[in-house]
């Protein structure tokens, strides 16, 4: 995401008080952060979100597959950058199976609207085997991924 | 196994010798609560670490390069709460570095064994075993036992045929097993050898590759333009040469007088035929490699003489006809080493220095030796010493604790300006906090510098990343491009930033991001200053942060291409993230090191594509075209006055591209990963086109090997192949 875009979706979101823009976003989720210990649980699984911001409510739906043990939870997170892990702001509902949907409805508050288009906010889905983490994807604005 | 039977098992030790020396009493002197490995493990498992394991992470376990430390506190770090089972499962799956579960189960249990046991874990009557289940710290605490390990294991590339200059090639891995004599092994004469002069270096002939980068500008760009976008797809193998394997193959081919001179791992040297493949004399000067990273990236040619720098920190002449050793000189300590190898520049043979990573009584630096007599000229510290301008950049630390600013690619030469360029690596440990420096800069770290090569006085310099702290050193080719009067220097590094420099003055001139980062919250355009993201900057040891890019890079070795007719710079980038966990070190002689542990990811946004081939204009920094595969590119660019790039990738692909556009109009699969500088030449008017494929390395190899389930690759493989169009 080009910097100018960020002040774009930034200034359309707060520019018309009482106006809900619906922005879009999309995420793709990659395995999470592994050394050797841990990469035949993750490698491979994969899968992919989007999102709709409509005023403070963001919507997220989603897919996932090919994880080597069922999915156990699902969050909304924020980190400092995108890239960077952080905390929990909601939880998501996702398919308990090797493959299935992740979804949810979260309230934002305007710092996590602001992480939002910094892109510093991310989905990640939990596994039986990977309880702290298994798929990960930050979200970005829908038709800006790199090419 | 229980934790009870590990409670159980006896500390009762036997004696055991092994070639008439008792080796019991040191491993009896363990500090842990529980024994979970045996005498005979912890033996055996020493001489499998010797063998596998210690040309990367140093006999004395503090690790070094891209080895973390496997003892001590940074150990401890590490593992401390995992379980002796992840440990066993982390090593059997990922190592030895370059050929990962090459080695048996019982190898790795005792391996596995043996480093407990040199972390204090105490030695019993019970056997490790892949299943062996207990948390790390409850059985070792970090603390090896005085005297420990001191037995009649063998030293990591020691002789094992009764005739001393025999050993067995690449004893890190079963990569080759035939025996492997060192020394002037092929006999011969290069007929026809031109002596190479001043002037040749300056402007070499269309056909020739005399240096690294082919001219002082470090273009990599050839003249030659027989081969372009409409007969390209027509380009045929001619000649093939397997190179020894073992080691890390990234190498370019120098080529003058109809020969290409070819440096390969264990430091060999080859002089061969360019017309025919056909060997011409062979110099195997050693050591035989015992490390999968590093490599003998360029050597150098100059008069009758042939120059490489050794993995063993020496540097070499040799007779460019005959290949008989003229004159050498050591470079630094045993724990030194070189891999960036040598250029010339008036009349001297210019060199940097590697393996500065664990402290040592002498630090980092350039040095340069009189090409005829091998007399050393000058030296120049690239850390900054304590007294020197510079050395109060340290946050006070004595010289003893200055690690790091290594300076592992050749540099690139003004002949107007009289002024050398170099990079420097970053400061080691990578983490601020394991060295203790603060935010201080730690000059001349991760620094471009403009020395005089007559005096090895330096002229400016230009720090781009102070007090760098995530292993993104900025050390690459410094390409030094004309735009009318102004003469500028550009570089790119690993956090994939590309940089313009006056180079006259070392002038901040303008930055550009290249490819998603997150390690820097501002970069400022106008005078080039960066800010580390907050984390970074506050950091604490054995606390995990997020790199993007990680120590890939970015940009790595990789080696741009300025293709001249577009004012284009061709760059290889790649594409991955690191959770990276920097450990608290000795501050003693022999500690230090690199000092962290990683966790790879995929970059966010990028589809897992870790390969960006991207060409950006150098009059105003405007990306002109881009593009990403799914592998990263293993090897520089070059690029030709017939309109093309080259560019080889992990995935074995060799392909060419449109220098304007970066369409692909010609690829082949090669044997294995493309590794290293391709190059071209002529010869009695045909173009060709060299390159080869290699093994080993560090990170950029190390990354798509751990993220790319669905490449495999032979374990052999290092190899020069020589192209060109089909005869008439």
């Amino acid at each position: 995401m080009t910097r100018h875009s960020i002040i774009l979706a930034g200034l359309l979101f707060t520019a018309i008080p009482g106006v809900a823009f619906a922005q879009s976003y999309e995420a793709e989720l990659d395995p999470t952060p592994f050394d050797a210990t841990a990469r035949d649980i993750v490698i491979g699984s994969i899968g992919d979100v989007s999102a709709t911001l409509s005023g403070d409510t963001l919507t997220v739906t989603g897919k996932f597959s090919d994880l080597t043990s069922p999915a156990s939870a699902a969050q909304l997170r924020t980190g400092l950058a995108k890239g960077v892990p952080g905390d929990a702001i909601s939880t998501l509902m996702v398919s308990h199976g090797q493959k299935g949907t992740v979804s949810g409805t979260v309230k934002l508050t305007p710092a996590q609207i602001a992480a939002l288009n910094k892109q510093s906010i991310y989905v990640r889905i939990d596994s039986e085997k990977a309880p702290d983490g298994n798929l990960q994807g930050w979200l970005e604005p829908a038709g800006e991924r790199n090419n | 196994m229980s934790a009870r039977n590990l409670f159980l098992g006896g500390s009762a030790a036997a004696f055991l010798t092994i070639g008439g020396a008792c080796i019991l009493a040191p491993f009896a002197l363990a500090q842990g609560a529980v024994a979970v490995v045996t005498q005979a493990q912890v033996v055996a498992g020493q001489a499998g670490y010797i063998r596998a394991c210690a040309g990367c992470h140093r006999a004395n376990l503090v690790g070094g390069g891209d080895a973390p430390a496997l003892g001590g506190a940074g150990f401890v770090a590490s593992w401390g709460n995992r379980s002796t089972k992840d440990f066993y499962q982390f090593i059997a799956t990922s190592m030895p570095s370059g050929a990962p579960g090459s080695l048996s189960e019982k190898a790795y249990a005792d391996i596995t064994a043996y480093l407990l046991a040199a972390n204090g874990a105490k030695i019993g009557t019970t056997p490790y075993s892949k299943n062996t289940d207990v948390k790390v710290s409850i059985v070792a605490n970090g603390k090896m036992p005085a005297d420990f390990g001191k037995t009649a294991a063998p030293k990591a590339g020691a002789t094992t045929a009764s005739n001393s200059d025999i050993v067995q090639l690449n004893r890190r891995t079963d990569l080759m097993a035939p025996a492997f004599k060192l020394g002037e092994t092929v006999h011969g004469t290069v007929k026809n050898y031109v002596d190479v002069s001043d002037e040749m270096l300056r402007n070499p002939s269309d056909g020739e590759w005399l240096m690294y980068r082919r001219n002082y500008q470090g273009w990599s760009y050839s003249p030659l333009k027989q081969i372009d976008a409409g007969n390209v797809k027509q380009l045929t193998l001619k000649w093939a040469w397997n190179m020894n394997e073992g080691g890390a193959n990234q190498v370019t081919p120098i080529v003058h007088s109809g020969v290409i001179f070819l440096s390969n791992t264990s430091n060999t040297v080859q002089a061969i035929d360019a017309h025919t493949g056909e060997l011409i004399w062979e110099n195997r000067l050693g050591p035989v490699s015992v490390i999968a990273y590093g490599g003998t990236r360029s050597l150098a040619v100059y008069h009758d003489k042939v120059y490489v720098a050794t993995t063993d920190a020496k540097i070499h002449a040799l007779d460019a006809r005959t290949g008989k050793e003229v004159w050498s000189h050591p470079l630094g300590n045993p724990n030194n080493s070189n891999t960036g190898g040598v250029m010339v520049m008036r009349g001297k043979v210019l060199t940097g220095l590697t393996g500065c990573d664990n402290y040592s009584k002498n630090n980092c630096y350039i040095s340069a030796f009189d090409a005829d007599t091998g007399n050393p000229a000058w030296k120049f510290y690239t850390t900054a010493l304590e007294g020197q301008p510079g050395g109060d950049t340290w946050n006070g630390l004595p010289n003893l604790l200055r690690g790091g600013g290594d300076t592992w690619i050749a540099g690139t030469y003004d002949p107007e300006l009289n002024t050398t360029y170099w990079g420097v690596a970053q400061t080691k440990p990578w983490f601020r906090a394991s060295r203790k420096t603060g935010n201080a800069a730690t000059l001349y770290s991760s620094s471009t510098l403009a020395l005089d090569p007559d005096t090895g006085k330096l002229k400016w310099y230009f720090q781009h990343a102070p007090g760098e702290s995530l292993d993104l050193d900025e050390v690459f080719e410094r390409v030094l491009i004309d735009h009318g009067d102004q003469k500028t220097l550009m570089t790119i590094g690993k956090p994939g930033l590309l940089w313009k420099l006056d180079r006259e003055t070392g002038k901040f001139l303008g930055v550009k991001e290249t490819i998603f980062q997150n390690v820097f919250a501002d970069i400022n355009h106008e005078t080039g200053a960066v800010t580390y993201r907050s984390d970074i900057l506050n950091q604490k040891t054995n606390e995990w942060l997020s790199s993007c890019p990680g120590p890939e890079g970015g940009h790595d070795w990789q080696a741009t291409s300025y293709y001249q007719p577009d004012d284009i710079l061709i760059i290889p980038l790649s594409q991955s993230c690191v959770m990276i966990q920097g450990h608290d070190v000795e501050q003693k002689l022999g500690g230090g090191g690199t000092a962290a542990s990683q966790k790879f990811f995929f970059m966010p946004g990028t589809h897992q594509n870790m390969g960006r081939l991207s060409a950006y204009r150098t009059s105003d920094m405007k990306e002109m075209w881009s593009w990403q595969q799914r592998a990263p590119f293993l090897s520089a660019v070059l690029s030709t006055a017939g309109g093309l790039a080259f560019v080889g990738d992990f995935d074995r692909h060799f392909k060419a591209v449109d220098a304007r556009t970066g369409k692909i109009l010609w690829q082949i699969r090669l044997g294995n990963t493309v590794q290293g500088y391709p190059v071209s030449f002529s010869l009695d008017g045909k173009q060709y086109i060299a390159v080869t494929t290699g093994l080993g390395g560090g990170s950029p190899q190390q990354k798509p090997t751990a993220l790319l389930n669905e490449v495999h690759r032979a374990a052999t493989g290092n190899m020069l192949y020589v192209f060109a169009l089909p005869d008439d």
